[in-house]
């Protein structure tokens, strides 16, 4: 009798027989991807130690990862044919082989199809490179390491979804539609959050949040978006995290795949669950992707519509008024907990918290930005000083922040005013803001001056009291009304 | 032995769930060929790929030599299953074939296939997907044969082909077996095929096990007779109020053909009692048997002459 890991290893060997034809087409695509990005430096790149660290070429790079990716997604569709072809899951169960060796065969099949020419084609560009070009191995392996995990996050995080969708899926339509909600949606889910419910109600800056919605990109289909930024560690390290998290959770999809039987091939979705949760997922992402901004509001009919053609598309039983008013209702609820979410972190000013003052020193450089739906008043700290003294002291900064503390403590929440809020989505409307950068010496321009911190309060407010922290602001003795500059609200959005 | 006990299956849908297997127990001894036939939506199929491993029973058991069958390759490699579709092996070359099926079944002799696939005359480079239907199936059948595994399981795998074709492949399949004692279970339609290939039979109607037994069994208790009185016609109720159960009469000019349950002797008897001119027995096909089992369960709707 065969050991488990003998009939793997038999298994996978025959798979790979069987599907020859990807690993021929798979090293096409990456040979030509070898053969463009080659071409695109002529054989010498163009990548620079500088302080930016930009990679040239990256936009067909993009389109090389993608085309690399894709060869994973047929590959895997192959594999798993038995998830959504019944005379596949015949043959397939039928044979002498449990769910453990199927699945894990699969994937053994997968890497040597899929992975393991990803991994070949970026050595021999790394060879490549470093034959034709003469800047330092560091460089080129910087250079090499984040073309590389790029590739291989992409690919492994593809091949995590579909394989997901295959396993949860008895139908190809449902694999393929449930695959492509999945890969847009889990991309900017965490950013249209953000954007919608904390940045918007926040009273301290949200940049740090959002840099991390950036960096979240690392861990979805578009890692590729990140090459933007350049190189660092960080990234380096993210993308690997990534490559890990995704080959990690495509092992766990066994303990789900060992679910199923031949019954399920056929059924639209083999767990309700899933579609519930595909479902919610889109209508979150497009829902807070409107809250973050109203003028995108058309889509939610659209969300709706394509809602109601999922329920309809995957219900395998007869189509009754009932059902349809069901369905309605279930969107309801979905639509009523996110805005309830988000009416929850308007009360709670984005659940960010109030603005850490502990850490203002006597070198506190200060901007203050005063908005009403006429007029913009702004004061930088360092602009006109007629002490000479570019910074504030820790008494001055403090006695700045009482007045938007007391601002903030004086507001009244109210329904109303949270429709102001997400109707003036883009900083229209009256609010006072103030950012402090704590330095480590007065003198801003001098070359030992550095920022240690940064606080930012935005406060949104009524007209009256938006007037009343300006004129408090204005009366303070450290500030000169020649530090103190005027603009017209309509104008500067114009 | 493949043991099954109370086995129940049911396929869950939206409307309504749908309840295939009812507690099905049957034995399958080593060595025999055994028929199952049914009406359609009977689960036939449905019980032949429980079987296999390929469906999870709900409740009860199958078991191969005293092993569970459902996700265990060791018991699974006693089994070859051969399903009535064969586009899944379409991309495949009988060369193809011959190694996805070695590297399945620790068992598969290859000297065999060769000698199966030299035999038919079957093209060995040409995809699966450019033979006929009956060219398909003699590939399929070929590879299980050579897999040398205890039980073949056909599901239908006769229907559609022509008679010339079917005789081949039945031939080939009963030779093998019969050389080496495997056992062969074969789903069907055509129950007078059933009836000339298998040793037994299952009829199975609506998810439950009608009878389960020897063909030769399975005739018993039935009886076909052709009757006719000196003068007159017969009808029914004379059959009947001579004590003979009636399933099916039939006249033709004054000969009346009756279907009746019970003893060969007692039925004779019986009819022997209102001094028939005529009064032969005749064999019973098992297609009558089947048709009439099932319209004592009101399957088929009987026609005016069965009256």
């Amino acid at each position: 009798m065969l050991s488990a890991a003998k009939r793997i290893s038999k298994t996978s060997n025959r798979d790979l027989k069987a599907n020859s034809l990807f690993f021929i087409i798979t090293n096409l695509v990456l040979f030509v991807n070898y053969i463009v990005q080659m071409s695109i430096r002529n054989f010498i790149t163009y990548y620079n130690e500088s302080i930016t660290n930009y990679y040239q070429g990256y936009v067909i790079a993009y389109i090389g990862v993608a085309a690399v990716a894709l060869c994973g997604v047929f590959t895997v569709f192959a594999l798993f044919h038995e998830s959504y072809s019944k005379s596949h899951a015949d043959l397939a169960y039928s044979l002498p082989a449990g769910a453990k060796e199927r699945f894990f065969s699969k994937l053994c099949t997968l890497v040597k199809l899929h992975i393991l020419p990803v991994v070949f084609w970026n050595i021999i560009q790394f060879i490549s490179t470093i034959i034709t070009t003469d800047l330092s191995l560091k460089i080129l392996a910087r250079y090499a390491a984040v073309l590389f995990l790029t590739e291989l996050s992409t690919c492994l995080f593809v091949d995590l979804v579909v394989i997901l969708c295959l396993v949860c899926c008895g139908r190809l339509a449902e694999v393929i539609y449930t695959a492509v909600i999945i890969t847009a949606c889990e991309a900017i889910l965490p950013r249209c959050i953000v954007l919608s419910s904390i940045s918007i109600f926040s009273t301290r800056g949200s940049d740090d949040i959002e840099i991390i919605t950036d960096k979240w990109f690392a861990w979805s289909a578009f890692p590729a978006y990140l090459m933007d930024n350049g190189y660092s560690n960080a990234l380096v390290l993210m993308l690997m995290g990534s490559s890990l998290l995704s080959a990690a959770l495509i092992c766990l999809l066994y303990f789900i795949y060992k679910k199923r039987d031949g019954r399920a091939t056929g059924k639209p979705f083999v767990f309700t669950a899933f579609r519930e949760i595909v479902l919610i997922l889109g209508i979150v992402t497009v829902t807070t992707y409107v809250l973050s901004d109203p003028d995108n509001i058309v889509l939610l009919p659209v969300v709706l519509l394509s809602y109601l053609l999922i329920r309809i598309f995957s219900a395998k039983s007869t189509l009754t008024i009932a059902k349809f008013v069901k369905w309605i209702a279930v969107f309801a609820v979905y639509m009523i907990m996110i805005f309830a979410f988000n009416f929850i972190s308007y009360l709670c000013d984005g659940f960010a918290g109030k603005p850490d003052l502990s850490v203002l020193t006597d070198y506190d450089d200060v901007w203050v930005w005063v908005q009403t739906d006429e007029d913009i008043m702004t004061y930088t700290s360092s602009y006109k000083n007629p002490e000479g003294r570019k910074t504030l002291t820790k008494e001055q900064a403090e006695q700045l922040t009482d007045i938007y503390i007391k601002a903030l403590d004086s507001r009244e929440k109210s329904f109303s005013d949270y429709i102001d809020c997400l109707k003036n989505r883009n900083l229209a409307g009256n609010f006072a803001s103030i950012t402090l950068y704590t330095r480590n010496s007065d003198d801003i321009y001098s070359d030992n001056n550095s920022i240690i911190d940064v606080i930012d309060i935005d406060v949104r407010l009524t007209k009256n009291s938006t007037e009343q922290v300006a004129e408090e602001i204005k009366a303070l003795d450290f500030i000169s009304p020649e530090q103190i500059s005027y603009l017209e609200t309509k104008e500067y959005y114009d | 032995m493949i043991e099954i006990k109370d086995l129940s299956l049911t396929f869950k849908n939206a409307d309504e769930d749908h309840e295939a297997l009812k507690a099905v127990t049957l034995d399958i001894p080593e060595g025999c060929i055994y028929g199952f036939v049914g009406s359609n939506g009977a689960g036939k199929s449905t019980l032949l790929r429980v079987i296999s491993g390929i469906y999870r029973p709900d409740s009860g058991s199958v078991t191969i030599d005293e092993t569970e069958v459902y996700d265990r390759p060791q018991a699974k490699e006693n089994i070859f299953f051969v399903s009535d579709e064969t586009v899944q092996f379409s991309r495949l070359t009988v060369n193809d074939l011959k190694s996805f099926y070695q590297s399945s079944y620790p068992t598969f002799d290859d000297k065999v296939f060769d000698d199966l696939i030299s035999k038919l005359d079957l093209p060995r480079k040409k995809p699966l997907s450019q033979f006929s239907k009956g060219m398909k199936r003699q590939a399929i059948v070929a590879a299980a044969l050579a897999s040398r595994t205890k039980y073949i399981l056909l599901d239908e795998a006769f229907d559609g082909l022509d008679p010339a074709m079917r005789r081949l492949i039945r031939t080939m399949i009963v030779d093998d077996i019969f050389d080496r004692g495997a056992t062969l279970i074969v789903s069907s339609h055509n129950v007078t095929e059933i009836g000339d290939l298998c040793d037994k039979a299952m009829l199975l109607h609506k998810g439950e096990v009608i009878f389960a037994k020897d063909i030769d069994d399975v005739r018993e208790g039935f009886e076909k007779v052709q009757i006719a009185l000196p003068e007159g016609e017969l009808d029914r109720s004379a059959i009947e109020n001579a004590g003979v159960e009636v399933l099916s009469f039939r006249n033709l000019g004054r000969v009346s053909t009756v279907v009746a349950k019970g003893e060969k002797a007692d039925i004779t008897a019986k009819l022997s009692a209102i001094s028939p001119a005529v009064l032969e027995l005749v064999p019973l096909t098992l297609e009558e048997i089947f048709i009439y089992e099932m319209e004592v369960r009101g399957y088929a709707v009987s026609s005016e002459e069965d009256k």
